[in-house]
């Protein structure tokens, strides 16, 4: 991507004074071996303008490109290395549409995964890292969920990689709609997900973590062992409250655990609080609890 | 008789003490009496007392399922007052704090008998303790007993309100212990109900009120169910009314 961008606001490329300079693609532009190649293309359209960009270390880039005479096959080539290639005639607006829409997915590429859609590791580091905060402020609890397929590697073995992938994208899906509009549902890598449950006890997660392996083990797929996953668990605590790396190492045990122990079982690591007051009623709900002028004169 | 699915209730108050136990053996005698088959769990395993107020010494409770090997359907006792009991045992100090394992593990065995009756009645122990809110998340229908203290209500209010926001629960019905009159019961109800609407955006439901009787502590130190040596004095009155409502009450 360009560090900058060209004015997209000037009422017509051809007519922007930046035309004459750049009519022509720069010397510069000669350096980049992708653009030489393009070279002869640009040379051949006699209306061609090439806005170009140079990064910090001199390279060029042409963001762009001005074609109203070539072919589709020239103008997919050019399309290769530029961001942009319009015809004089093509309206500016839907060009910033289109670039806007091509930032957002730029954009979304690095918080979620290409493959599944689901969150990435780098979006769940970040999250994970809020929900600690929330918890050592609030003292609101938040537990961590790592789901581990049991079989995956015997799918990929047995039916190849396409088939694994087009397993994981569906187990995505049916896990995500398993869970909580509040869970925050991440693939943690491979065959691994990462579930942050803000405002849930480990209590809690527990039985959320029970109900979805049993749900995983009725997920029809081809292979002979049944489908099943290991999850571990953690709860973050809040007055101690963990470090992101070590809530991960946490939930990581318990996870290694669940392994060790047979597969298709939820563990988890730290203690079972399961005497915590949940949801305690409030000052102003007491306030108005007690406030019984309508019962006064009961007393005997 | 039909075998239809039972009706499961669970009878809690947050505070102790307000008179769940009393009423949930008084109410299971009223519904016993109209004919149903009624099953009672005594779910308070910290102190259990069911067994003390129907003046029965169980050989076998619901502890010895858990910790023991017992089937649950070995422990079940028919009581004089007409209805079967599931008894517990006072004092076990780690049977108030189970573990979820263990909640799971009674949840699926009184799967296992409730079948066969019409109501099923669980008397809740006092407190929001998660093994309180799981029975009485075991339970569709939960009814809540408060009084006039003001710990009383506002504990009533905080198991509504964990019952209603952590599980989504929607029905509750109110009754009104030890109250004055039918007026002092109904202005108690219509204040926790306003606040409940207030804060909760959740209106309850009011299922009766049984009056303040000094014949009641006297049928506890008696340890006989009271509507069954008085069911024509105004608590038994009071407890046949809220009776025939849950009567009505299909799963």
């Amino acid at each position: 991507m360009p560090s900058s961008k060209p004015n997209l606001n000037a009422p017509s490329p051809s007519k922007h004074p930046l035309n004459h300079i750049v009519q022509r693609p720069t010397p510069a532009v000669k350096e980049g071996p992708a653009l030489n190649q393009l070279l002869k293309i640009l040379r051949k359209d006699k209306a061609i303008s090439a806005w170009l960009d140079v990064d910090d270390r001199g390279k060029p880039e042409l963001f762009v490109v001005l074609a109203d005479h070539l072919s589709n096959a020239e103008r997919q080539a050019l399309a290769g290395v530029t961001d942009v290639v319009v015809r004089a005639a093509d309206p500016l607006t839907k060009m910033i549409a289109e670039l806007k829409r091509q930032n957002q997915r730029l954009r979304s590429l690095t918080l979620t995964d290409g493959l599944t859609g689901l969150y990435n590791y780098r979006f769940f580091a970040k999250q994970l890292e809020v929900e600690i905060a929330r918890t050592r402020r609030t003292g609101q609890p938040c537990s961590l969920m790592m789901i581990d397929l049991d079989n995956f590697k015997l799918l990929n073995d047995t039916l190849g990689h396409n088939e694994g992938n087009n397993f994981l994208v569906k187990l995505a899906q049916i896990i995500g709609e398993k869970l909580r509009p509040t869970d925050i549902l991440c693939r943690y890598g491979g065959d691994e997900f990462a579930v942050i449950m803000p405002a849930t006890t480990l209590f809690d997660a527990l039985r959320i973590g029970e109900r979805l392996k049993a749900f995983l083990t009725a997920i029809p797929w081809k292979l002979d062992t049944p489908c099943s996953a290991s999850i571990g668990l953690a709860e973050c605590d809040p007055v101690f409250a963990h470090g992101v790396s070590e809530f991960i190492d946490m939930a990581d045990k318990a996870l290694y655990r669940a392994k060790t122990e047979g597969k298709n079982r939820v563990c988890f690591e730290g203690k079972l609080q399961e005497m915590r007051p949940v949801a305690s009623v409030t000052q102003d709900e007491k306030v108005a609890l007690l406030k019984r002028d309508d019962l006064k004169g009961d007393n005997e | 008789m039909e075998s239809t699915k039972p009706v499961i209730t669970s009878i809690a108050s947050g505070k102790g003490g307000v008179g769940k136990t009393f009423i949930t053996a008084n109410l299971a005698s009223c519904l016993a009496k109209g004919g149903d088959k009624v099953l009672v769990v005594d779910c308070d395993l910290g102190l259990a007392n069911m067994d003390i107020l129907l003046g029965i010494t169980p050989m076998f409770t619901l502890q010895d399922v858990v910790f023991g090997d017992r089937r649950v359907e070995d422990v079940i006792v028919s009581t004089k007052a007409g209805f079967d009991l599931v008894p517990a045992s006072s004092g076990v100090k780690e049977m108030g704090q189970l573990l979820y394992e263990k909640i799971q593990m009674i949840k699926k065995a009184l799967d296992t008998i409730t079948s066969g009756y019409d109501h099923v009645l669980l008397d809740t122990g006092a407190g929001i303790s998660e093994v309180v809110l799981q029975f009485n998340l075991f339970a569709p229908n939960n009814i809540i007993v408060l009084n006039r203290e003001p710990t009383s209500l506002t504990d009533a209010y905080a198991v509504i309100k964990v019952m209603h926001q952590r599980f989504a629960r929607n029905f509750f019905g109110v009754i009104v212990n030890s109250a004055n009159d039918e007026k002092d019961a109904s202005r108690l109800f219509t204040h926790i109900d306003a606040v409940s609407r207030d804060f909760l955006e959740l209106p309850l439901h009011y299922l009766g009120y049984v009056v303040r009787d000094q014949a009641v502590p006297d049928s506890i130190v008696n340890r006989k169910v009271l509507v069954n040596i008085h069911p024509d004095s105004g608590v038994g009155m009071n407890c046949a009314s809220i009776a025939g409502a849950m009567a009505t009450w299909t799963q």
